[in-house]
């Protein structure tokens, strides 16, 4: 009858593990069904960043769990006891672990079974799949880790707030800390990109030094089954620390975190006599995004779009660098993509992208103006809320309406250069 | 080392040496040069909040790391890794505020303390019965640990704390916070496991120690003030013999605080 229960792991945190990372990883998966688009790179992405919602999960449980029965004044597994504290954290680690990833995986399965459905190129990225493997482990063992040593509840909130800082630690530093950091924030490998070889290697290798340093050190303070040993200690915060550094110089190269795919398929349409192209994984949205972008064209002018920027491109296809006009496609709605397109759009040619290095608010407001003007031509129904209902911005799109086609597009001709760097006098109006 | 031999079974009550024990949190000193010898029954260790007791009997319990020779529990010093393994499978400890996790069961509570203390896994359910009896919380076994009142889970903690039947128990505050019965009930128990084993209190509330203890250890300001009889207490501190008043204001002190804890 005991035999059950000498599985260092009561059931019930077992299966409260199990089903916390299920009902995160679904979730997850859910939240990123949208961005997914259909696309394999971005779905492997996606497993990488749904564990930004089933870590912490797996390391608060793992963590209260610990600072319940593990530390010194555990009663349950005291110190005196005589149970070794390096087997009780594996086999806690392994128990927890296998539920939180047997969690994510099943969670994983309706957004899995929809891309697969519906992705019309590329395929699964095993190596970021594999990947969260010890990013799991990484998280239940940091949790059992700073578990065993605090016990008071400000040291659980403190532990959960490490836990938080840990999973956000990539939208902080960005891609420089990206190789160590559990998700990435913004960074989906689009169509046209994945991530490298290189970086998810180096990512498995180096969480599961995290696991085996949290591991070792979660023996050593269990229960205070040992003091602890600074020559020691310092060898294992070692294991962690050379990688780091490595990490450091190697993917200090954003290239070398994500690569773009060689040759990506395309698939073309000619708007107002200007080619618009989008990779293929995009091909059900291009007769929506070509719609708007056939609006714009008319309301700026064919001569200045071709004059400027000849073709138009998903960024999947072509990096964005300014005076190249190009939009990302990360949506599977058709009109929320449509606005997307034309807000993307609009901002690069109003020159309000280029706003952030003007110090005049005066031609920012003119800038603002404008994007709003070929906003709303191109995209009619659009939400209005996105623009400041007074100031400069208004008076300029007013203006701008009132005028005919022609001057318009003369104003762009004339102006362009100033227009693109968001450096347009109001008095330059037509 | 003393033994008995109740219900048939050979008891070896440890003996405890401490010699010019000092132990200190950062700069601030909590024991002061202890000298001390605890042969058998059941000691008392009294003294006013934050005199040094729980350090103290966390240096007995192995928990706190000593000096070389500075704690040794039968002839074998816990300064050593060795040391502290050899005598960890006989200690029973209860620190003060301890752990338990709310969601299990008061039986697999005290089934998984017989697990970790080192009891085969066929033995636990047994031995978790046994020890649950001794101390009166047979009928709790099917309740959730969440769910007991405040004596209720001390109780389980002492079941948890001697499950495996140590021979030496070290129990912090074991009386705190449980109403007048259960206090009579832990007494009870206490007196009864001191019977076979070396058992070892710490308390501010001198009533409880008086009544249930063979000897009595008064510590104040991490100094040892008193070893001896409980019933000489009074005396001792009314006539210092060593020309100091210290017993005296500890003794004071220990009623000064019982007796604002009546008040409140």
């Amino acid at each position: 009858m005991f035999r059950r229960r000498t599985l260092p792991v009561p059931p019930g945190v077992i299966v409260s593990q199990f089903i916390g990372s299920l009902v995160a990883s679904y979730a997850a998966g859910h939240a990123a069904t949208d961005l997914i688009a259909q696309l394999w790179s971005r779905y492997s992405s996606s497993l990488r960043e749904g564990i930004g919602f089933v870590g912490p999960v797996a390391f608060g449980i793992a963590l209260i769990f610990a600072s319940r029965l593990a530390t010194a004044r555990s009663v349950v597994f005291p110190v005196t006891g005589t149970k070794s504290g390096a087997a009780w954290v594996l086999r806690t680690w392994v128990l927890l672990s296998s539920a939180s990833l047997a969690g994510y995986i099943i969670g994983q399965v309706p957004a899995y079974l929809t891309v697969q459905a519906d992705a019309t190129s590329g395929q699964l990225d095993g190596l970021v799949a594999v990947g969260v493997i010890p990013l799991i482990g990484a998280y239940v063992g940091l949790g059992l880790l700073i578990g065993c040593v605090v016990r008071k509840a400000t040291g659980v909130l403190a532990g959960l707030l490490f836990g938080a800082v840990f999973t956000l630690v990539g939208s902080i530093g960005g891609p420089r800390l990206w190789p160590i950091a559990p998700t990435w924030g913004y960074g989906y490998a689009t169509a046209g990109f994945r991530d490298t070889t290189a970086i998810s290697t180096f990512r498995i290798f180096f969480f599961l030094s995290v696991i085996i340093t949290s591991l070792l050190a979660a023996s050593w303070f269990v229960a205070e089954r040992s003091p602890i040993r600074v020559r020691v200690n310092a060898g294992v915060t070692a294991v962690i620390a050379v990688p780091v550094l490595i990490s450091i110089l190697v993917f200090s190269n954003p290239t070398a975190i994500q690569a773009r795919v060689p040759n990506p398929p395309s698939v073309c349409d000619t708007v107002s006599e200007t080619k618009v192209c989008v990779h293929a994984a995009h091909a059900t949205l291009l007769p929506e995004i070509t719609s708007v972008l056939a609006a714009i064209v008319d309301t700026v002018g064919h001569d200045y779009v071709e004059s400027r920027y000849g073709r138009i491109r998903d960024e999947e296809l072509k990096a964005w660098r300014p005076g190249a006009l190009s939009f990302d496609v990360i949506l599977t709605d058709s009109e929320a993509m449509k606005e997307r397109v034309a807000l993307n759009v609009a901002a690069q040619l109003s020159g309000f992208w280029a706003c952030s290095t003007t110090t005049s608010s005066v031609q920012r407001q003119v800038a603002a103006g404008i994007q709003w003007w070929i906003f709303s031509e191109a995209y009619p129904s659009g939400d209005d809320s996105y623009w400041p209902s007074s100031g400069g911005a208004t008076e300029t799109k007013e203006h701008l309406e009132s005028l005919s086609a022609a001057q318009l597009q003369q104003l762009f001709l004339d102006h362009g250069d100033a227009i693109e760097g968001c450096s347009l006098d109001r008095e330059l109006l037509p | 080392m003393t033994s008995d031999k109740p219900e048939g079974r050979t008891i070896v009550r440890p003996s405890i040496q401490i010699k010019d024990l000092s132990y200190s949190y950062g700069r601030q000193q909590v024991l002061n040069s202890i000298t001390a010898n605890i042969t058998g029954g059941v000691i008392g260790l009294v003294g006013p909040n934050g005199s040094g007791k729980s350090t103290l009997l966390g240096c007995i319990a192995t928990t706190l790391r000593v000096s070389p020779s500075q704690v040794k529990i039968d002839g074998i010093d816990v300064a050593h890794r060795d040391g502290r393994s050899r005598v960890r499978e006989r200690i029973g400890y209860l620190p003060q505020g301890f752990d338990l996790l709310g969601s299990m069961k008061v039986h697999n509570t005290i089934a998984y303390a017989a697990w970790t203390s080192g009891i085969r896994s066929d033995d636990c359910d047994g031995a978790a019965a046994e020890a649950a009896n001794s101390i009166g919380i047979e009928h709790l076994m099917a309740k959730r640990v969440r769910t007991l009142s405040g004596g209720q889970r001390q109780r389980l903690g002492i079941a948890c704390a001697t499950v495996h039947n140590p021979s030496l128990v070290i129990l912090d505050e074991p009386a705190v916070g449980l109403d007048p019965g259960t206090r009579l009930q832990v007494r009870n128990s206490i007196v009864s496991m001191g019977k076979a084993r070396t058992v070892v209190i710490a308390s501010h509330m001198v009533e409880d120690v008086v009544r249930v203890c063979d000897s009595i250890m008064v510590v104040a300001d991490g100094e040892l003030l008193y070893q001896g009889d409980p019933d000489s207490l009074a005396t001792a501190a009314a006539s210092p013999s060593d020309g100091t008043s210290d017993l005296l204001a500890a003794y004071q002190q220990l009623f000064a605080d019982r007796t604002a804890q009546l008040d409140v």
